[in-house]
This record gives C-alpha cells, sequence and structure tokens, in this order.
C-alpha cells in the first residue's frame, strides 16, 4: 500500500475528488505523517463532509485516523471540542499542540493565555531567542485571534477554530484553520470591498492591500504583523479560502506571491513556516 | 496604582475589547474627567490590541465632545461610544510606544502620554500622533497662556492676523481631539490644555 506524507497539496487533491471516491486510490493510502497545516485542513475537510453527510471521504479519513493519532485527535477537537489528546501543563514547552476556538472566551481566557506562552517558551527553548519568540507568537495570536473576529456573523458568535504549533530546533510552524464565512463573505460586510468577487480578490487585498472589514478601520493591522514578526527569515506562509490560496515565500522584500485555485473549504485556514537556517522542507508533525 | 512589573503580550481586538469593557461601564457616566490608561503592565502589544483599548477610548471621547451633532448609533458592540472624558496613556513601554506611534497617524488622531501626574493634574505629558500645523501652533499658543478664549488669543496675538473666529475653530479643534478642556464663562468658551506642559513625543 503507498505510504505518503500528507501535505496540503494531497489534502486539496482529496477534497477535490471526495466527490468520486470509487474511483480514487485514497482509500488504499497509509499515510507515514501529515504535517501541520494539512492536518487542520483536513480537520476543516471532515467537519464539512459531516455536515453535509458526504460517508465516502469521511470514512477514508477515519481509516487514516486509525495510523495518525493526530488526526483523530484534530477531528475530535474541532467536531466535539473533545480533548484526545492529554493536555499540557501550565508551565510545558511541548514539540507541538492544539487549541480549539468556539467561543470568544476559548482565546481569551487564562487557559488561553497559557497555550500562547507555552508556544513562545517553546519557541525560545528551541533556539528562537526572546525577541524572535515573542514576534511570532504575537503574530500567532492575531491570527487566532481573527478566528473570533471575523469567521461568524458577529465576534460573539466565531464559527469553530483550530490553532496550532509544531516547533522543532530551529524550525517552527504554526497554523490557524476555521470552518466559518471565509474570507470573501467577511470583507464584504465592508462596502468598501462589497464589490470583491472572488476568493482569490478577497485573500489579495487582505493580505498584499491589508484590507480589513471593519468600516473605521483604516486598515488591518494581522496580516502585516504576520510578515513583520519574521522579519528576514525565509518563510512560507500559505492563506487559503473559499476556492482559492495565496502563497507568500522567500525573504521579506523578497517574498514572491503566488495564487493558486484550490478545492472549495469552507473558512479561512493560514499555516506561517520558517527555518533560522534556511530550509523549508516540510515536516510531518 | 501601576503593578511593579511588566510581562503582558498583548495580542489580537478581542482581548483588547475584554480589557476596555469594564472600563467602559465605569466611564458611561464620566463627566468630564480625565483618564489615564495605565498599560505598565504591557511589555508589547499588537496594532490591533491598541486599536480596540486606546484608538477605541480615544474615538469614545472623540465621540462625546461633537454634541450629537454627528453622533450615530454604534454599528457592533464593540464600537466607540460617546464617553465624556479627556483620555491619556501612562506606563508605555518602548515597544508598546512605538507601535502606538505606528497606529495613530492611520486614525488620524493624536494622543496624550501622561508623564507626571497626581490624583488632580496632568503636569507633564507628551504628544503622540499626529496634528496639523494649526493644531500644533494652537497647542504651543495655550501652553504659554495656560487658559484662553478665542477673543483673548485674537487680541494678544494680533500680529498673527487670525480672526476671533479662527481662533475659535482651532480651539473648538483641541477640544474635539480631547487635547484642551474647556468651560463657559458667560457667553464665552474658556480653554486650557488637558495637560500644564505638553511635549513632542
Amino acid at each position: 500500500m503507498p505510504s505518503l506524507l500528507l501535505q496540503t497539496t494531497d489534502i486539496d487533491s482529496f477534497r477535490s475528488r471526495s466527490a468520486q471516491l470509487d474511483g480514487v486510490s485514497f482509500q488504499s493510502i497509509t499515510p507515514s505523517g501529515i504535517t501541520l497545516a494539512a492536518l487542520l485542513e483536513l480537520a476543516c475537510s471532515w467537519w464539512m463532509w459531516t455536515q453535509n453527510a458526504a460517508n465516502a471521504p469521511s470514512q477514508v479519513v477515519a481509516s487514516w485516523g486509525m495510523h495518525l493519532t493526530d488526526i483523530r485527535h484534530a477531528n475530535a477537537l474541532l467536531v466535539d471540542g473533545a480533548e484526545v489528546q492529554k493536555r499540557c501543563a501550565p508551565f510545558d514547552a511541548p514539540r507541538k499542540e492544539l487549541w480549539c476556538i468556539r467561543s470568544r472566551d476559548d482565546w481569551c481566557g487564562d487557559p488561553a493565555t497559557l497555550f500562547q506562552a507555552r508556544f513562545r517558551r517553546s519557541l525560545e527553548q528551541r533556539g528562537f531567542g526572546k525577541k524572535l519568540s515573542i514576534a511570532l507568537s504575537k503574530a500567532m495570536q492575531e491570527m487566532a485571534d481573527n478566528v473570533v473576529q471575523h469567521s461568524g456573523r458577529d465576534d460573539a458568535h466565531p464559527a469553530r477554530g483550530l490553532v496550532g504549533y509544531h516547533i522543532e530546533e530551529r524550525w517552527m510552524t504554526y497554523a490557524v484553520a476555521d470552518v466559518g464565512r471565509g474570507i470573501l463573505a467577511s470583507l464584504r460586510t465592508n462596502p468598501r470591498w462589497g464589490s470583491l468577487l472572488s476568493s482569490e480578490g478577497a485573500l489579495r487585498a487582505s493580505i498584499c492591500q491589508h484590507a480589513s472589514r471593519r468600516i473605521d478601520a483604516p486598515y488591518g493591522a494581522g496580516f502585516s504583523q504576520v510578515q513583520k514578526s519574521l522579519a528576514d527569515l525565509n518563510g512560507k506562509l500559505r492563506f487559503r479560502s473559499g476556492d482559492a490560496c495565496l502563497t507568500l515565500a522567500g525573504y521579506r522584500d523578497a517574498r514572491r506571491v503566488i495564487l493558486s485555485s484550490s478545492p472549495h473549504l469552507l473558512g479561512f485556514q493560514l499555516a506561517v513556516t520558517c527555518s533560522l537556517d534556511g530550509e523549508d522542507q516540510p515536516r510531518p508533525l | 496604582m501601576a503593578p511593579s512589573s511588566r510581562g503582558v503580550h498583548a495580542a489580537g481586538a478581542t482581548l483588547g475589547q475584554e480589557h476596555v469593557q469594564p472600563l467602559r461601564k465605569q466611564l458611561q457616566n464620566a463627566d468630564d474627567d480625565i483618564v489615564v490608561l495605565d498599560l505598565s503592565r504591557i511589555e508589547s502589544a499588537t496594532a490591533s490590541y491598541l486599536k480596540a483599548t486606546v484608538i477605541w477610548l480615544i474615538q469614545s471621547a472623540k465621540l462625546a465632545a461633537v454634541d450629537g451633532r454627528e453622533s450615530r448609533a454604534p454599528r457592533g458592540a464593540h464600537d466607540p461610544v460617546p464617553l465624556r472624558i479627556y483620555p491619556l496613556v501612562t506606563g508605555l513601554s518602548a515597544d508598546v510606544r512605538e507601535e502606538l506611534d505606528a497606529v495613530l497617524p492611520g486614525f488620524r488622531l493624536p494622543c496624550l502620554e501622561a508623564l507626571q501626574y497626581s490624583k488632580d493634574r496632568i503636569s507633564r505629558a507628551s504628544l503622540h500622533g499626529p496634528l496639523d500645523d494649526a493644531g500644533s501652533d494652537t497647542l504651543k499658543v495655550l501652553s504659554q497662556c495656560g487658559s484662553a478664549t478665542a477673543a483673548s488669543l485674537c487680541d494678544q496675538f494680533a500680529d498673527r492676523k487670525i480672526s476671533a473666529t479662527g481662533w475659535n475653530n482651532r480651539l473648538a479643534d483641541l477640544y474635539a481631539l480631547r487635547l484642551a478642556r474647556r468651560r463657559k464663562e458667560g457667553r464665552q468658551w474658556v480653554y486650557e490644555l488637558v495637560a500644564t506642559e505638553v511635549v513632542n513625543g
């Protein structure tokens, strides 16, 4: 049976063919591992399929979950808010961790503050230095806060979301994903961006032009914070929403913008990866 | 009272909204009070956090200053609401100050940082954010005079060839930005700066 490291491109591919799974060999795949970004996008896909009673892809994901506990954990966390894995102690510095957002309190209460501190501590302990660790954790906090602020019809009713990080020595990635209204619907609530017609346009407006759904705000600050946090590091940033994906790769001023299509998925998903040594190979959780 | 150590890395609008929520309740019946927002526990902050706290406070104060002429019902639960206050900030770390200086121009708002203050008065403050030439000039003039009316400035600075109406507009602008307070004496408004001395931040 083929075995592979599941990445976001595989999840895209799986989603695009999920409607005709009979003719596809996804059932026979035994995943050897999964990246954090792929894990969160798979969890969002799984949530969408369970909502639509799409049994065939759900069964494939369930079978993958037999091999990889991370898949089971993420799905259970997003769908039921269930903690499958042992929760970290307040002052740990774990290599990887997932967090679920289902309400405002889930992101601004004390447990969430401790999760954010663990992320910062993990970065510091794995070679990122205090200043950079703070910058990266603030950026992650901003991105996760967007789930509360923008994914639902208002900030009192956010959509479900997941936040996760995976840190190795001098390498890190964090990801945020939700199953909410997506960036296009969110931005279009601001008349200034009401003429946007595509998720691709909405991604470009948000990330490259700092568009905000807030009518009184001159600009959105969150995505600038992410770019600022990476400073001169070699980073890869993936943002996807609706049927579009925007990737930024490389070093600060020379970071390339690549827009592509991505099979439809609810909400907004992002992943930020960087290495202090410039290496950009995907790593399994 | 300022806590003894920093340590909070404040990020996100949600946290900011939670932090101002009790303040909002406390200030809804304020009556032209000076309010100093102590950020001394905040080691670093993101723009979103500062928008939800400092900018929200200044915008709320500004709303009260327009006497209902331009006020409108808030669209969302966290939109500014009219608060009759004169807001200042204090206890800024270098990181927070830098972020605040980056945020204020986008909103075209100035902000005073209280440097020396007691329960009764702000003796020294520094000005952050944009203020146009006329505003800066009027601020300087008012700082020299202590308190003034449009008519008194017109007389005292006759060489500037600014009419009483001109001075009145300038002073009203400082009031709207919550940099100057005013009280009615007879038929005239008497203006004075929120802080006795204002330096550039």
